[in-house]
């Protein structure tokens, strides 16, 4: 698969337009208004094979069909419907201050929640916007707190996104700044922090 | 004179350089909570009152916690709360203005609660200083409050540096402020009911 600069051309890229995929088509995909994950989360609402669904984006992903991780996901769905929420707001959208969402870092949200949706339960952050207009996760729990803060990409490269993060495991402190972020997979320090008991 | 200077610097036009004015009015950190910062206010903000944070998007709490998104901006253009001596109707009024504007600018909200603590939690850490609490009284709205701090680092700091101290200290004020959360149809005997979903 080849590297993926843009999260809308990710399944495109990757699934030839003539495979047929249950009923679905690679052409079926709006490719011009929404983001992928949110293309696919409707097209799996619409009565298609959930397995069929789950194994092409997994496919698409470039990573081994394991567990049906978008289906039935009320945390994923939960999530990318919130960061829709924010779509179309403007400077202000708080009823204060806030500087309207950026939609390159709402694209890459939505990238970065998929792979979220594979973390342990408890560590599964919660989608906020903050008055930069940067989408924002964050999660509070005994032993784990994150706060990570997805920021536009700073210089043309395969990166979607810089990813910073503030995080507390164990007592112990961690801080990354300006982690790129290709859409692809997570950044191995942030995999490491969520699924790892280990720092 | 300081207590001239602390009120000029409410006044400032740019509301992201609030903080760093009225911090630099004083000669001591916090400084202005001394005096009467607007001659709407009542009077300074005592440790013993209960600072309320109306809480009006769902993606501003996390498990009950606030989400640390929301608690960026101490050191810019602060963090508008209510006094608990303010009237039903000054709550009616701040409520009805979040909505109306947030609306205005493409995104629904309503009221899910009022999140209660005390000045004094969020003033001390320990015997150190934390937050300042100035009373930030305006026409129609004599009981608001905004909380702020002084810069939180050098002026020739990294960006890196000034993200990790904002990070740090969302979590330190997230904590303190706890999780005390009121919904609307409790909040004194439901005042707010009429900006709860389900109206």
């Amino acid at each position: 698969m080849s590297v993926v600069t843009n999260p809308t051309v990710l399944v495109a890229d990757s699934i030839p337009a003539t495979t047929k995929l249950g009923t679905f088509r690679s052409n079926d995909l709006n490719i011009t208004n929404m983001s992928i994950p949110f293309q696919l989360m409707n097209w799996a609402t619409s009565g298609q094979n959930t397995q069929v669904v789950s194994s092409s984006i997994l496919r698409a992903l470039g990573r081994p069909s394991t567990p049906q991780w978008y289906t039935a996901d009320a945390w994923l769905s939960e999530t990318l419907s919130a960061l829709r929420s924010f779509r179309g707001t403007q400077s202000g959208w708080d009823g204060e201050n806030s500087h309207a969402p950026i939609p390159e870092t709402l694209d890459a949200a939505e990238m970065l929640s998929a792979f979220f949706s594979e973390a342990p339960a408890d560590r599964r952050p919660s989608v906020n916007v903050g008055p930069d207009g940067f989408p924002s996760f964050a999660r509070n729990v005994a032993d784990f707190y994150l706060h990570l803060v997805v920021e536009p990409r700073r210089h043309p490269s395969n990166c979607i996104a810089n990813l910073t993060w503030y995080a507390i495991r164990n007592g112990e402190k961690v801080f990354e700044e300006g982690v790129p972020f290709d859409g692809t997979s997570l950044p191995k320090e942030l995999s490491s922090l969520l699924n790892s008991d280990d720092l | 004179m300081t207590c001239e200077n602390c009120r000029a610097a409410n006044l400032h036009p740019v509301a992201e350089e609030r903080a760093r004015k009225i911090s630099d009015a004083a000669p001591r950190p916090c400084g202005c909570e001394l005096f009467r910062m607007s001659h709407h206010s009542p009077g300074p903000v005592l440790d013993t009152e209960d600072l309320c944070l109306l809480v009006s998007d769902p993606q501003m709490i996390m498990d009950g916690w606030i989400h640390p998104s929301k608690l960026m901006n101490f050191d810019t253009c602060g963090q508008s709360v209510l006094r608990e001596g303010a009237s039903d109707q000054e709550f009616l009024i701040t409520m009805g203005e979040l909505v109306t504007r947030s609306k205005e600018k493409g995104r629904d909200r309503w009221c899910l609660g009022i999140l209660r603590f005390s000045a004094e939690a969020v003033r001390y850490c320990a015997s150190d200083r934390f937050l300042c609490v100035y009373d930030t009284g305006m026409e129609g709205k004599p009981y608001h409050a905004d909380l702020m701090c002084a810069p939180l680092v050098p002026d020739n700091a990294t960006s890196g540096q000034l993200k990790r101290a904002r990070m740090e200290l969302a979590r330190e004020v997230l904590i303190a402020i706890g999780r005390d959360l009121v919904g609307p149809l409790e909040f004194r005997a439901g005042i707010l009911a009429s900006y709860a979903r389900s109206s």
